[in-house]
């Protein structure tokens, strides 16, 4: 999906206000392969590019949440997502 | 008619057909489409009305939840997802939504669907040979280490009574399940369709 849609391309093109949550992820430390989604190298880039984009970002790293936070714990995901919105000017 | 008139008549029949072609092809696309998502029987009732919209090239549908005065939320499910996915999330999006300020609110809820490739009876029975799960027999229900709102959520899980073939076949979800529904009644507020029946198919 990179090769034809780079992220960086369209992270630079951000026009709203971004909240960002980092679930679980690790290196596995026998192939040295990224296990998860993004890397933290790769998410701190993320708020690089976008910041640059005039738009404010808001990094939440949750290590203890899986992939699919809004399924195994959706009282969490709805806990940051509306602590985030209720910052957002009205 | 002469056998020149008829050749002629012929040949622009066949090229009238030639043009043709495409756009009947593409209405028969469409009409398939819409036939398929009527002839599907692998919905389920939900708490939320499924709406559908046809957006030609598939046949989406979609649930609304929320004011339709506060500002959208919509929720995308990731790839092979349902909006099944959110469902929980719509109604604690909702539900904090009417505790909040008006002009804070953000919680209209628009999630995309997918329909289910497997009926729900053989998801429940393909569930009922592992542990911890809940009565919608998804295996996310099943958290490594459930944290205080973690445990809430699924304790608001199991709103679905389990149907009676259902029961017969999975002892141990039942007893799962029974504990859920009881812990449930005391922490879910009723009245709001959680407390028998959830999102959940």
């Amino acid at each position: 999906m990179a090769l034809s849609c780079p992220h960086e391309r369209m992270l630079a093109q951000v026009k709203v206000p971004v909240l960002f949550t980092h679930h679980s992820r690790a290196i596995d430390p026998v192939t040295g392969q990224l296990v998860g989604a993004i890397s933290d190298l790769q998410a701190t880039k993320v708020k690089e590019i976008i910041t640059a984009a005039g738009q404010s970002v808001e990094y939440v790293s949750l290590p203890d949440a899986a992939h699919a936070m809004h399924q195994a714990d959706p009282a969490r995901f709805v806990q940051v997502l509306t602590s985030w919105a209720r910052k957002l000017p009205a | 008619m002469s056998e020149k008139e008829s050749t002629s008549t012929g040949r622009r029949d066949f090229l009238q057909t030639l043009v043709a072609a495409p756009v009947l092809g593409a209405a028969t696309l469409v009409q398939t489409a819409q036939a398929a998502q009527a002839e599907r029987d692998v919905f389920v009732k939900h708490a939320y009305e499924e709406h559908t919209v046809n957006l030609g090239e598939v046949a989406m549908n979609y649930v609304v939840s929320g004011s339709a005065t506060s500002p959208a939320l919509l929720l995308i499910p990731g790839q092979t997802e349902s909006w099944w996915g959110f469902g929980r999330c719509v109604v604690l999006t909702t539900r904090i939504h009417r505790c909040l300020p008006p002009n804070t609110t953000r919680c209209t809820a628009i999630p995309y669907a997918r329909a289910p490739s497997v009926p729900p009876s053989k998801r429940l029975r393909s569930f009922s040979a592992t542990s911890g799960v809940s009565a919608t027999g998804r295996e996310w229900w099943r958290p490594a280490r459930p944290a205080r709102g973690r445990m809430r959520v699924r304790k608001g899980v199991a709103h679905r009574p389990l149907q009676r073939h259902e029961r017969a076949r999975a002892p141990r979800l039942v007893e799962h399940c029974k504990g859920l529904r009881k812990i449930s009644r005391n922490t879910i507020p009723s009245g709001d369709g959680l407390s028998s029946r959830g999102p959940w198919p």
